[in-house]
């Protein structure tokens, strides 16, 4: 049995139709952490989560989750998930809907009701509780489809596009959530293209782009592969040192130089030679990616029809072989 | 356990959400009070709870008559075209969209993927259907029940034969829009197709039936017209073919003489062509579920009058049955209809229709649970 909650090879999936949603997938998911699943529209994040609970066959591939082979059944019960474009019976209450997930995951009588109330109070939405699902908005929906999704006390939550829709205070409550379901030692996984959303709060990051894996790993990993420096000033810079500082690698705009380096040793002679030259440095800014800088990145670079990144851009990741 | 119940229970809610079912309710209380409406008094019989009267030495309270005449109105008329076409029809109406809505995305995602595998999802909805139909069904035949008691004075269980028979016949055809509904995802081609089936099988059924009662009449008329030949030859009488005879005796029945092809060559073309025609509906109507046959089982259990079997043939048949008790009905008519009506051993009309059923059944469980979603 392997350690991860999640061990995935070679996972591929063609549908009818020849369209390769899946391209050999390796997954490691460890437990306990909340896991991003990224990449951009047509990815295959959600034929992933589809393949995981037994809405489409694989078409190749080897799989564990919980530590049994991928589709057993009992293994599901102690899965939760929020599918995407979630439709649930519209003429149930909110409480009706949680209450069902619960019968169909043989959740004991004696806890149903008071799981519900614990959740409906998590996402909010104890006040409308009564009242039918065709009557709920899209944010109301998908809170109520968050919270189906835990009642069974999960060890693992699937949750695909689980802010669609949901208002900012929403979103905030979703991320403590998130968190305090991690401190429970669940794993959530979860697909999304919002990356704002997932940068506060997610452990590991997998980015997906047409069916293939092109990185995987711990986000601060990921991003501090390519650190920059960022080093603001006032002033025009004479252009011997700009030749001079770009020969060397830094890129210069009017105002800002930025240098490839994690090290703020390297920076300083730089500083010295802006005040040698008398102009004032404003800021000195350590940067780091930001998960979306990182997924264009990834994106951008696997995607051979859109041109090279823009010289000057200030990353260019760095390819990372799935491990 | 609870996850069926789960499903089941979220099958009558989903039913119970569509105003057809209300709508279904609606008409079949408003047929059940038309029947409790009839009734008999010492002076003749009455409808609309004695709105409207009329008086009749045969049809009042108390008379063998007034007993069939009103078992035969449920079992000819209301069950008949009631019960095993409305209300299946109602029942399938309802019950279409249920397939394709648990194949859809948004929903198979909330069932498909908890701890019930897709073979029992695919069980529980249909045993949910088929419950939901039951109890329209029971209800009403409960109704019919009670009224039998009040306006005839005596219990009558055996109008319970009714229920599970219109369920086989919902059976039938479910089980096929089933198949349709799993393989198209589209409730509107499977009710439609569901329809053409139950039309096209019911058409086969008819013509089948009345090949049968060709044959009967031809060869009762065969029969007759020997007797006669033989008359005619003990009369020393040459019985020319085409139907004129010479010389005329008395004790001769001109016309079964001219209603018939004269001669036994000729006769027996006819009844063999119509034999071979017979046959080869009688294989086309094997493969149909046999929804009139089924229903008439019924026909064959319901007791009237203590006796059962008299429910047997058209309303027209029954009366006239009832007409001829007791002087042994020698009619050729009710003869045939009789035989007719016996032409299909239960076993055969059911049986048949059954393995068309579990064909359709097993064929929409593999394709439930192999789709992709
Ligand atoms: N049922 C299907 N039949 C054929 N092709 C499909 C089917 N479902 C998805 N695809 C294709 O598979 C690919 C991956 O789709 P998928 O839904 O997994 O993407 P995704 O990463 O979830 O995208 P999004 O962010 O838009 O939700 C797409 O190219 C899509 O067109
Ligand atoms: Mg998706």
């Amino acid at each position: 049995m392997s350690d991860y909650v999640l061990d995935l090879s070679g996972i591929r999936k063609t549908y009818r139709g020849g369209v390769e949603a899946l391209k050999g997938i390796d997954l490691q998911v460890p437990r306990g952490c909340i896991y991003g699943l990224l990449g951009p529209n047509g990815a295959g994040k959600s034929t992933m989560i589809k393949i995981l609970t037994t809405l489409i066959r694989k078409s190749g591939g080897d799989g564990t989750m919980l530590g049994k082979p991928i589709g057993d059944r009992r293994t599901l019960q102690k899965v939760g998930l929020l599918p995407e474009h979630a439709q649930f019976p519209d003429y149930l209450t909110g409480r009706q809907v949680i209450e069902f997930t619960a019968g169909l995951q043989d959740v004991a009588a004696s806890e149903v009701q008071k799981r519900t109330d614990t959740l409906l109070e998590l996402v909010d939405m104890t006040e409308a509780e009564g009242r039918k699902m065709k009557g709920y908005s899209k944010g109301m929906k998908q809170r109520i489809g968050i919270a189906q999704a835990l009642v069974n006390d999960p060890e693992i939550v699937f949750l695909d596009e689980p802010t669609d829709g949901v208002d900012p205070a929403g979103r905030r409550d979703f991320r403590l959530l998130m968190k305090r379901l991690r401190e429970e030692g669940r794993t959530i996984f979860i697909n999304t293209h919002i990356l704002s959303e997932l940068e506060p709060i997610v452990d590991r990051v997998a980015i997906v782009s047409h069916g293939e894996l092109l990185g995987e790993g711990v986000l601060d990993d990921l991003r501090s592969r390519k650190p920059d420096y960022h080093v603001e000033y006032e002033g025009a810079l004479s252009p011997t040192t700009q030749a001079s500082m770009e020969s060397g690698g830094l890129i210069v705009s009017s105002g800002l130089i930025t240098m490839s380096t994690s090290k703020a040793e390297d920076v300083q002679p730089v500083i010295d030679q802006l005040r040698s030259e008398g102009l004032v440095v404003s800021r000195v800014e350590r940067k780091t990616q930001s998960l979306e800088e990182l997924f264009m990145g990834f994106v951008d670079q696997s995607n051979v029809a859109v041109p090279p990144p823009i010289p000057g851009a200030p990353i260019q990741p760095s390819f990372l072989p799935p491990s | 356990m609870k996850p069926y119940l789960t499903i089941l229970l979220d099958s009558f809610r989903m039913l119970k959400a569509r105003a057809i079912f209300w709508v279904t309710l609606g008409i079949s209380l408003f047929v059940a009070l038309i029947y409790l409406s009839i009734g008999f008094d010492e002076k003749g019989m009455s409808f609309f709870f004695g709105l409207s009267h009329f008086e009749s030495d045969n049809f009042r309270a108390g008379t063998s008559a007034s007993e069939t005449l009103y078992v035969a109105i449920f079992t000819k008329l209301i069950a008949e075209y009631w019960l095993s076409w409305i209300a299946v029809l109602l029942g399938l109406i309802s019950c279409a969209a249920i397939f394709p809505d648990a194949l859809k995305e948004g929903a198979a995602g909330m069932i498909l993927t908890k701890k019930l595998s897709r073979i029992q999802v695919f069980l529980a909805k249909f045993v949910g259907s088929l419950l939901f139909v039951t109890i329209q069904v029971v209800i009403f035949v409960a109704i019919v029940f009670v009224a039998m008691r009040w306006r005839l004075g005596s219990w009558n269980p055996s109008v319970f034969w009714c229920v599970p028979l219109i369920l086989l016949v919902f059976t039938y055809l479910y089980s096929f829009m089933m198949l349709i509904a799993v393989k198209t995802k589209s409730v509107m081609t499977a009710l439609i197709l569901t329809l053409v089936l139950w039309f096209v099988s019911s058409i086969v059924g008819v013509i089948e039936g009345q090949l049968y009662e060709g044959i009967q009449m031809t060869e009762m008329m065969d029969e007759s017209r020997r007797v006669v030949d033989q008359q005619a030859q003990a009369a020393q009488v040459q019985v020319i073919p085409n139907g004129e005879e010479v010389p005329m005796e008395e004790d001769r029945d001109p016309e079964v003489v001219e209603e018939f092809p004269a001669t036994e060559s000729e006769r027996s073309t006819s009844s063999s062509t119509l034999k071979l025609w017979h046959k080869r509906m009688v294989a086309v109507y094997a493969v149909f579920p046999k929804t009139g046959r089924t229903m008439e089982v019924a026909d064959r259990l319901l007791v009237i009058n203590g006796k059962k079997g008299i429910a047997k043939g058209s309303f027209s048949v029954i009366m006239m049955r009832l007409a001829f008790e007791g002087d042994e009905g020698d009619d050729e008519y009710l003869e045939v209809s009789e035989k007719s009506a016996d032409r299909h051993s239960t076993g055969y009309a059911i049986g048949t229709s059954l393995i068309f059923a579990l064909v359709m059944l097993v064929l929409a469980a593999w394709i439930f649970c192999r789709k992709e979603i």
